[in-house]
């Protein structure tokens, strides 16, 4: 019976293993390759695009823009981007016009073609609630902080094991 | 496998879980304008932005004006029968703030001459808010009767007041397209959590419209000093088109308009 448990939980481990492994190579091949990932805040890309999904964008020349293309656009003050549906490009002007899919009209404005990120090349569903439910800076300090504390616990159980061993010779 | 070997294992794979967790977990959000059209008013929701914007009309508004003269009235009965007010709430539910602009413009074949605008923006909740016929009325003896009740020329600045989160609209156009294209870039910032309202005043200055197609039913009031051919416009059909975005940048309007 304990030799099937142990057996079950290799298993487990190297499939945690594996899939770690495969999604650590994933992830330094998109940065390698120049594909930024986004999660989806809202809903207005629905039935494309759900909150919670995450979209990998790569980079695209203007030129190359069609109507019918999903493009992430930086907001002009650079506080962010949003994501949507390419309805027309107005090259001589240099403004592109997009939609979200779940919208009834266009976007209010169009947006200058310089503020384009890039297409949307594949879309991940549901890994992004993650990051939406925690928020950016909130996770950044409790991994630096719970860094911080393994570093100092580990230092001090170390230097209590040496003044043991010590204490013993 | 040997024990030294597994345990660096264990570690480089900890690591490669740690990092991967963490570069999904800090993803920048990608947002979007999710807006909703309706008869009974515009929601629009944007990440946590949550505007709701009821409209008393439905589009079309359907508006019985009676035609005024220019300021001769103000303070009288005629010409308060002459102004009609919509007042809008713009209820910012969310979490972050929001721009309302506002757009009214009239149907496809109806002329614009004549038609008069003024618009103010409060909040909720301002002690001593005075009436908007009060507002107009006020700007319409300072302004107005100052220019010795000629049209006023609507690219002066001193008729645009900026306020924390609020704009007033305090001047009036002698042309609509000039009032349409100002207010078309005019919006006020709706705080998270609170309410404005937005109250728009419109009227048909009499001298204008004698020869205007909207002319109704029409009648005449006699006895007075002057004496005023009152003109009804049945079904003038303005619409109040609003739009609610975040507060930021994220969509620049054009400063230019596209060349054709």
């Amino acid at each position: 019976m304990r030799k099937r448990k142990v057996k079950i939980i290799n298993i487990c481990g190297n499939i945690f293993s594996i899939l770690t492994v495969l999604s650590f190579l994933f992830i330094t091949v998109c940065i390698f390759t120049g594909t930024d990932m986004y999660s989806v805040a809202t809903d207005s890309m629905s039935p494309t695009m759900k909150t919670g999904d995450v979209i990998m964008i790569r980079s695209v020349k203007t030129e190359d823009i069609e109507a019918g293309d999903i493009i992430t656009v930086d907001f002009s003050d650079r506080t962010g981007s949003f994501t949507h549906r390419v309805t027309k490009v107005d090259t001589k002007n240099g403004w592109v016009y997009t939609k979200g899919d779940a919208n009834v009209s266009e976007d209010p404005f169009p947006t200058d073609l310089a503020y384009v990120k890039g297409r949307v090349v594949f879309i991940i569903p549901a890994l992004g609630f993650f990051s939406l439910a925690i928020g950016r800076k909130i996770l950044l300090t409790v991994l630096a902080s719970s860094a911080i504390i393994l570093l100092i616990v580990r230092t001090v159980l170390e230097s209590v094991a040496r003044i043991k061993d010590k204490t013993k010779g | 496998m040997r024990l030294r070997n597994k345990k660096w294992l264990i570690l480089i794979v900890s690591v490669m879980f740690t990092l991967t967790i963490s570069y999904f977990a800090v993803l920048s959000p990608t947002t979007a304008w999710f807006y909703t059209q309706s008869n009974k008013g515009y929601t629009f929701i944007f990440g946590d932005v949550d505007v709701d914007l009821p409209v008393s009309e439905t589009v079309p508004v359907t508006v019985r004006l009676k035609a005024a003269t220019r300021c001769a009235d103000f303070g009288e009965e005629n010409f308060d029968a002459a102004v009609y007010v919509a007042e809008i709430e713009a209820i910012n539910t969310g979490t972050a703030a929001a721009r309302v602009w506002f757009d009214p413009s009239l149907p496809d074949g109806k002329t614009k001459d004549g038609l008069y605008f003024f618009a103010t923006c409060h909040k909720e909740g301002e002690t001593n808010l005075p009436s908007i016929k009060e507002e107009l009325e006020d700007m319409l003896t300072k302004k107005l009767t100052e220019k010795n009740v000629t049209p006023v020329d609507f690219n002066d600045e001193d008729y645009l007041t900026y306020e924390e989160n609020v704009i007033k609209i305090t001047g009036i156009a002698e042309n609509y397209g000039i009032m349409e294209e100002y207010m078309n870039n005019a919006y006020v910032i709706v705080p998270p959590q609170s309410t404005s309202i937005l109250r728009i005043a419109f009227w048909v200055e009499y001298n204008a419209t004698i020869n205007n197609q909207n002319v109704g039913n029409q009648f005449e009031i006699n006895g007075t000093d002057t004496s005023l051919n009152i003109k009804e416009f049945n079904n003038l059909g303005i619409k109040i088109l609003l739009t609610a975005t975040q507060d930021g940048e994220g969509i620049t309007k054009p400063t230019t308009a596209p060349q054709p």
